[in-house]
């Protein structure tokens, strides 16, 4: 059994004196972590809830029911930020890529009490692997509401359709994950190489719009 | 393997349009592109999920349709790219054609309700029958007007061949089970990965440089 709740207690324990230290300017990358941390602690009820009402085997409840349940969770302190502080591009995507961070650092807490710390390469690989996957779903969902929200009449279909994108890439990665074996070390590579593959694919838009 | 193949093709396809859709939607900064974009994406992911689980499962999702959200959200942006296609004058221009041809798709709707999950389809098929009379009315107004306005029945026609094709699918599903290349329902799918690769050169005739 693991004591998650106790997890999150001492790892959000931190934060919140960061919070009430840093000073209004700097406390909210806190607050994004903090915030990160509860929606994987309550994503794990939720799941758990499902899971036992659907009567499934971990396996099914990681592929089916986990990515659907994560990345809405995920999605909900996002959005509050966006629709009620309505911040500037900079400070959203601090909140995008933070909030991604500290689910995944959440999730690698509770599966290392649950698994053990001994293995240093595989656990290399899947700290990689979770916290990319965790930030890509977080920035497909956060930088294209960004870009979304500019046309009004997009708002509806630009927000479920890019949650859903997220769902189903977590899935897959999940998916990968389940398997085991060399699909599994594969599953891990897997979002790796899509955050590299973004980053370099940005950065030739970027260049290219500004060319033109 | 019928089924494989099927779904490998159609990822294929759609998989190429995205990339196709996309690069025009950044060269041309066409919104109207990024949202066909968005849909061959959306599209192309819950395919992908859906021919995974098939690979390395030997079964179809069992619980919860992940791939399902994904097509939904698809749809939703096919339906966006018809409305963002939407002129005014065409705003006010209600035939009673589109409406025949929306009472069928929601006839077909109401039968597919038995089937599957009933909220899943209520979504999906709505969506579609929505589209369709968009289609149908887009299709009706183009082909009064003259010159490039005209050439905007393209899209629609490709959109509701689409739209047919896919609620085919759907009643073919719910009477053949069967996995082998008889089966009408990999002949309307393959059908289906043609309709939606009709979709790009439609556009390209629709919406010019």
């Amino acid at each position: 059994m693991t004591y998650i709740e106790n997890i999150f207690i001492c790892l959000t324990a931190p934060m919140i004196v960061g919070i009430i230290c840093a000073g209004r300017k700097y406390s909210r990358a806190f607050i994004f972590v903090a915030a990160g941390y509860a929606m994987c602690l309550l994503a794990a009820y939720v799941n758990s809830f499902f899971a036992k009402m659907y009567g499934t085997d971990v396996m099914t409840a990681a592929i089916e029911i986990a990515p659907v349940v994560e990345e809405i969770m995920k999605l909900l302190p996002l959005l509050f930020y966006l629709v009620i502080f309505q911040p500037q591009q900079r400070d959203a995507r601090l909140a995008i890529i933070t909030i991604g961070a500290s689910f995944a650092t959440f999730e690698n807490a509770c599966y290392l009490t649950e698994n053990g710390a001994s293995n240093i390469y595989y656990l290399l690989i899947r700290g990689f692997g979770a916290g990319a996957m965790h930030i890509i779903c977080a920035t497909i969902v956060g930088y294209g509401l960004i870009y979304v929200w500019k046309y009004p009449w997009l708002k509806i279909a630009g927000t479920f359709g890019l949650l859903c994108a997220a769902i189903t890439y977590h899935a897959i990665y999940n998916l990968f994950v389940s398997v085991g074996g060399a699909v599994q070390i594969f599953g891990y590579i897997f979002p790796i190489v899509t955050a590299i593959s973004g980053i370099v694919l940005g950065k030739a838009i970027r260049h290219f719009m500004k060319k033109t | 393997m019928i089924e494989i193949i099927d779904n490998v093709l159609q990822l294929t396809v759609t998989s190429v349009c995205a990339v196709w859709a996309s690069v025009i939607a950044i060269t041309r900064k066409s919104q109207q592109y990024f949202i066909l974009a968005c849909f061959y994406i959306t599209f192309a992911l819950g395919l992908l999920f859906w021919l995974l689980y098939l690979v390395f499962m030997t079964y179809t999702p069992k619980i919860f349709y992940v791939s399902d959200l994904s097509w939904i959200a698809s749809f939703l942006f096919l339906l966006m790219l018809n409305l963002s296609l939407l002129t005014p004058q065409e705003h006010k221009y209600r035939p009673i054609r589109a409406w025949i041809v929306s009472t069928i798709f929601l006839i077909a709707t109401i039968f597919l309700l038995f089937f599957g999950d009933f909220f899943i389809s209520l979504m999906w098929c709505g969506m579609i029958t929505v589209s369709s009379y968009f289609s149908t009315r887009g299709i009706l107004y183009a082909r009064k007007q003259q010159g490039s306005a005209r050439k905007l029945q393209y899209i629609y026609i490709a959109v509701l061949v689409v739209a047919v094709l896919e609620f085919t699918l759907w009643i073919l599903s719910c009477y053949f089970k069967s996995s082998d290349i008889s089966n009408p329902y990999f002949w309307c799918d393959f059908l289906l990965s043609a309709g939606l690769f009709a979709l790009m050169p439609a556009m390209k005739k629709a919406v010019p440089k």
